[in-house]
């Protein structure tokens, strides 16, 4: 098999290719433009001048046609009210112009194809794709970037309304969908939008922490729309405010790692292998090293590949396109070697148990009122973070400066001291924003790597983010799974146990293929095994809630085709076989709110298009932590929270500061929360749901220490005990009816501040054991679906998400993460689906078309139900719970509706309508 | 992308002229742009169409029929109150489309023209049958969203939303060429992969779509596409019903190398009205001369469902 780009012709390799930044003789195109009426209008009165009709043929060409060449041009571009001189090559798009020249980088690429709608940009009042649009083509329209939207007060309410909605997650995605949504208000004229043209509007952005629940709130409440409160709590709420960080977010102002183009920065990219495996037949260095503006070309020969995606050497440029050629000349050619891209080749079913223990199992079948057997299986899911995996390494001297998009500053950084050959207090890694780790971005990984060997080797910063195809192919992956089980159960619906085979399906490395099952409830006597199956695709990664969402698909489908069996409710026998007491609670609240007395037996809805209803639990297990923070008073009063964690779209910088503000006593005005820094004081990696109950203790202890501190001071000057002061909504209140307001307080400071360290998790340090989030969380979800029978279609109605979060710090975040999860349990239920090429192995769907991500269409109402208890004194995890059940509530919601069942995610229409034809033939 | 030269066409005998002498079209971009940035796309010479302002708008025949430009975008022809009057299917299937950034820039001569969406095609890494390779890697591959009709030799399926409904009203295509301007039905434009595998069309590099001429307003009209996903994503199977001089017109989308007429379904229907029985048997009829690969036969049911449903609609019926 050789590589397509051979066949380019030879006359494109002939034509030299100007170095960036060279610019092409002759007029500007706007100077040209206007001449060009006159030329055009000339050639009739110019015609009888001319000698010969072959002239006048090429004359009257040459009037009506503009060529400009194919270097590099300024050109000027009327961005935000402003004009903006760019220098820029037909195939410069406009997106790689605002942002490397222009300096607008709320606009993102995230997909590169037109796909996502992260790039959008206003072009003379119509969104469009800006990673879709040749710059030289936008010259003399009028553009507006989310921070032109932002900064005209014209714009003040829709602005208002995302910040006001918390409208925002990591964030990456929402500068376009403001974008997007000021031309939808633009058209509404003023009247109220409907839900379902909010979802309509929106269909061409895809948002990945799943925010769209806030998004529509956001755009809905804009145009005057009614919008219905979310949460239905069972207790009053501790803040009803936005993340803090929201209008960065919104107005594109926020920075991400992605966003740096540093001065005289290096571009790398790698060289990768696109099948399952196999080696390279040809790879010309030399062409590639002779390529204009290539710095660098590291390719060893004959390089054997285990994955698609897999690196085979690399190339460093001055421009991405530049490298991008490079690799291009190198005329690759591969030999697929031998390729396993379908697991079902190679599973084997459950290894047959020893006689003792089928003697056991054969007792509990023979003693049950009901056994089921079936085999479960789940797809490969991507990460498919909208800011890819990467980083900008600046190399000064001995120090180094790194903006990583991670969701470890400290383990970032720990990667890079080999490669950048300093001691880990000479890095520091900045990440003030991430755009979506999930999981896959703990550490440098090979792309951290090569930018840190290259910035040192060359003494200039050196910039290596993944594309788009990248992303998928080797940035890591949820495995997939079949899991066969074979469970017993009593005539009441009592679950007596029986086997369990579960087989991770993971990349040639290995690795991550557990699965949870059993999970949740007590399944009895179970014989239990496992396995791991081996493709030839990249390694796994931790993926939010690792090894959860596929078996609980598993686990609940089983549940319900028991209860089918035994004709009991299936909600009643998760009651039986439930190990919580709290979600029992949650079942019968969250059942209220669906309106599970609406579930018909299954298949018993009546119509093409049928209606189903199906639920779901999770556990989330707390384990021990470490975290450092630190807290800052001011003598004018503002104060510092900082704690060296990354914010990955959670609201991890809002914990900081809204925790402060309540130990301190004190409005979150006061306050900025400062993380994101390997050099502020040490935390966690955002992984286990951990990062807020890890810092708010921490955040706690600190202010504690440093309101004890301020409190000395006010105290000596008053002449009182200290512990007779106490701060309230920003005022300070002695004994004899002595008060002080919080700035004039901090004014009797002896120096410019007082600074003190809190921790959590340290053995020995003593801290406040009621506000540590010791203990597990819980969530049960039900969902309601409409199957058409006919195409096999599905669409999720809605979804209520109850979900323990102990002390919520702030609602709307936590409700935010919450939907956040149901949404990626949805996607994941329903469309995401790595499909590789069988004989290949390469994988058909690397890009944001065909490997189908739910978009605004896809959203149901969704309604987060927050139970909080009284004795709940810790914050808790939530990240990831919430995302645990909903493939498998859907799963049990599609069964519901058709009455037969899916045992394969994604449920696809193709599978839909395949049960159906079974069930057909079975009847 | 590789460097490319460029030029802005400012007169419709310049642009062919520049075709003429080796340069590739733009107009939205949407679809040369995506192949460019894959480097599948070979270009070295791109003229841009946007300045031919002749070359865009909708306007009423004296007929009664639409005359569309091939550069008016398929926002516009979504959006477009003659065509929402005249043919509310063409308008419906414009507006299904892709997703609302895409539409405002994607034209409706870029979107009839299209190359295919098969992944082998668009990804660099398989040198596929279309490509100039000798494999259509679909065959033995993941053929799941691939032609459920054609022999081959390659299986792609023809993507275009809005061309089942112009191919159902009858709608002329107007070309203009080297040699002079032709016109011919849009269902004789489009080329099947046993006749062409480097293009999907009778197009020659000099040639321009000027013009795309639906002749009357049709009767009744109706578009449905059946898709996984609701926001962007490929329609499985879609068709256009349409009421035609008394006679019903049934073609369907995103199934064949071409838009693909439902002969036999015609045959069964004649003009009259449509009930669920009729529909359902039509719908069947439209299945006729299936041929579909490994993995795609469960769509044979999206095409009796897309078909059923646009008949009923058309003719005004409850379909679901």
């Amino acid at each position: 098999m050789r590589h397509s780009d051979e066949r380019k012709r030879a006359e494109d390799r002939d034509r030299p290719n100007p170095a960036p930044g060279a610019e092409a003789k002759g007029p500007s195109r706007r100077s040209f433009l206007k001449g060009m009426g006159l030329v055009a209008g000339g050639v009739g009165a110019l015609g009888g001048g001319i000698a010969s009709a072959q002239d006048a043929e090429a004359a009257k060409e040459t009037a009506g046609l503009e060529k400009l060449g194919r270097g590099a041009r300024k050109v000027s571009l009327h961005v935000n009210g402003a004009d903006h001189a760019v220098s820029v090559e037909p195939r410069t798009t406009l997106l790689d112009a605002l942002r490397q020249q222009a300096g607008f980088t709320g606009p993102k690429e995230v997909c590169d194809r037109g796909s996502c709608g992260g790039c959008t940009v206003l072009m003379d009042g119509k969104s469009v794709c800006s990673c879709m649009a040749l710059a030289i083509d936008a010259e003399g329209a009028k553009i507006e970037t989310v921070e032109g939207i932002a900064a005209d007060p014209a714009n003040a309410k829709l602005i208002d309304s995302f910040c006001e909605h918390d409208a925002a997650q990591c964030g990456f995605c929402i500068p376009g969908f403001v974008t997007r949504a000021k031309e939808m208000l633009a058209a509404n004229g003023g009247k109220p939008m409907a839900f379902d043209e909010a979802r309509a509007g929106l269909a061409g952005n895809i948002c990945r922490c799943g925010t769209y629940s806030k998004i529509f709130d956001a755009v809905l409440a804009a145009t005057g729309a009614e919008v219905a409160r979310r949460a239905e709590n069972n207790v009053a709420l501790e803040n009803e405010r936005s993340r803090t960080d929201v209008r960065e977010k919104v107005t594109g102002a926020a920075k991400y790692s992605f966003d740096y183009y540093p001065k005289n920065v290096l571009y790398a990219k790698f060289i990768r292998f696109p099948f399952g495996a196999g080696r390279t037949t040809n790879m010309a260095v030399e062409a590639a090293k002779a390529m204009p503006g290539v710095v660098e070309v590291e390719a060893p020969s004959g390089a054997r590949a285990e994955y698609p995606g897999d690196r085979l050497g690399h190339v460093a440029g001055e421009s991405l396109d530049a490298v991008e050629d490079a690799i291009e000349a190198m005329k690759l050619a591969f030999r697929v070697g031998e390729v396993n891209a379908d697991p079902w080749e190679f599973y084997e079913g459950p290894p047959a148990p020893d006689h003792e223990t089928q003697s056991q199992l054969d007792g509990i079948y023979r003693s049950a009122a009901a056994i089921a057997e079936a085999t479960y299986s789940t797809q490969v899911q991507t990460h498919s973070c909208l800011e890819p995996h990467g980083c900008v390494v600046d190399h000064k001297g001995d120090r180094a400066d790194v903006w990583a998009s991670t969701q470890a500053t400290f383990g970032f950084r720990g990667d890079l001291v080999r490669s950048c050959g300093l001691d880990a207090e000479k890095i520091t890694v900045h990440c003030d924003y991430i755009g979506g780790g999930f999981g896959s971005k703990f550490a440098a990984y090979a792309e951290g790597s090569l930018a840190a060997r290259l910035s040192k080797k060359h003494g200039r910063p050196c910039k290596v983010f993944l594309d788009r195809k990248e992303e998928h192919l080797d940035a890591g992956n949820r495995p997939g799974s079949i899991q066969y089980m074979k469970i017993a159960a009593d005539k009441e619906g009592r679950l007596l146990g029986g086997r369990i085979h579960c087989a991770g399906v993971v990349g040639h490395a290995g690795g991550q293929g557990r699965v949870n099952n059993p999970f949740a409830y007590d399944f009895g006597e179970v014989e239990r095994t496992e396995t791991e199956i081996r493709t030839t695709f990249a390694p796994a990664r931790a993926f939010r809630a690792p090894g959860h969402p596929q078996g609980v698909f598993a686990v609940e489908s089983m549940i319900d085709e028991l209860a089918a069996k035994l004709g009991v409710d299936p909600l009643k026998m998760r009651a039986l076989n439930e190990t919580s007491d709290r979600r029992r609670h949650q079942a019968k609240l969250g059942a209220e709110i669906i309106g599970w007395d609406r579930r018909k037996p299954d298949g018993a809805s009546s119509g093409r298009v049928k209606r189903g209803f199906g639920m779901g639990a999770a556990h989330w297990h707390f384990w021990p932590t470490q975290c450092e923070a630190e807290v800052a008073i001011h003598r004018d009063g503002r104060v510092e929270a900082i704690s060296g964690v990354q914010d990955i779209g959670t609201g991890t910088r809002t914990v900081l500061v809204d925790v402060a503000a309540h130990q301190l006593g004190i409005d979150r005005k006061w306050i900025v929360g400062k993380l994101g820094n390997s050099n502020y004081p040490e935390g966690p990696g955002s992984g286990g749901s951990v990062t807020a109950r890890s810092v708010a203790p921490a955040i706690r202890d600190a202010a504690q220490r440093a309101k004890e501190s301020l409190l000395a001071t006010v105290a000596s000057e008053w002449k009182v005990d200290a512990d007779k002061i106490e701060i309230r909504d920003g005022v300070l209140r002695g004994p004899g009816g002595k008060s002080i307001a919080w700035a004039d307080a901090c004014g009797l400071l002896r120096s410019e501040k007082i600074s003190e360290r809190g921790s959590f998790g340290r053995p020995g340090k003593g801290n406040d054991m009621k506000y540590l989030g010791m203990g597990d969380t819980s969530a049960t979800q039900f969902a309601e679906v409409e199957v058409d029978t006919e195409t096999g279609v599905v669409r999720v109605a809605k979804i209520v998400a109850v979900q323990a979060c102990g002390q919520m710090v702030n609602r709307l975040t936590v409700e935010n993460q919450v939907c956040g999860g149901v949404i990626q349990g949805l996607s994941y239920a329903l469309f995401e689906d790595v499909v590789l090429d069988k004989p290949t192995g390469g994988m058909t769907n690397p890009n944001l078309e065909w490997y189908k991500i739910a978009g605004s269409m896809d959203i149901p109402p969704i309604i987060p139900v927050l139970d909080v208890l009284p004795e709940d004194t810790g914050v808790r995890a939530l990240g990831e719970p919430a995302t645990i059940p909903t493939a498998g509530a859907i799963a049990n919601a599609v069964a519901n509706a058709i009455g037969a069942r899916v045992r394969s995610l994604p449920i696809t229409p193709e599978r839909v309508l395949r049960a159906l034809e079974e069930k057909g033939a079975r009847a | 992308m590789k460097a490319f030269d460029y030029a802005i066409a400012r007169t419709q005998d310049a642009a062919i002229a520049a075709l003429a002498d080796g340069w590739k079209p733009k107009a939205g971009g949407i679809d040369l742009l995506d192949r460019l940035k894959e480097r599948t796309e070979t270009a070295d010479k791109i003229v841009s169409l946007l300045p031919l302002g002749d070359l865009r708008g909708v306007e009423a025949t004296k007929e009664g029929g639409l005359s569309i430009g091939p550069l008016t975008t398929l926002r516009e022809l979504a959006e477009n109150a003659l065509v929402l009057e005249k043919f509310p299917a063409l308008a419906h299937a414009a507006g299904e489309a892709a997703t609302p950034q895409i539409r405002a820039v994607a034209t409706v001569g870029g979107n009839l023209c299209q190359r295919p969406r098969c992944w082998y095609f668009r990804n660099k890494e398989w040198e596929c049958l279309k490509k100039g390779g000798a494999t259509c890697f679909a065959v033995d591959g993941e053929n799941q969203f691939h032609s459920l009709f054609d022999e081959g030799p390659c299986h792609i399926v023809h993507p275009s939303n809005i061309a089942p409904a112009l191919v159902a009203a009858k709608a002329q295509v107007h070309i203009v060429g080297a040699k002079g301007e032709r016109s011919l039905p849009l269902e004789e434009f489009f080329l099947p992969t046993n006749k062409r595998l480097d293009g999907e069309n009778i197009l020659e590099p000099e040639d321009l779509i000027v013009r795309i001429v639906v002749p009357k307003a049709p009767e009744k009209s109706a578009y449905v596409e059946t898709r996984q996903k609701q926001s962007f994503d490929w329609a499985l199977a879609s068709c256009s019903a349409v009421l035609l001089d008394g006679k019903w017109n049934v073609v369907l989308g995103a199934v064949a190398s071409t838009p693909r007429r439902a002969a036999m379904a015609e045959a069964l229907l004649g003009g009259g009205s449509i009930d669920e029985t009729l529909a359902e048997k039509a719908a069947d009829a439209a299945l006729d001369g299936a041929n579909p690969m490994s993995k795609n036969a469960w769509r044979l049911k999206l095409v009796r469902a897309v078909a059923r449903r646009a008949l009923l609609l058309a003719d005004g019926k409850e379909a679901v």
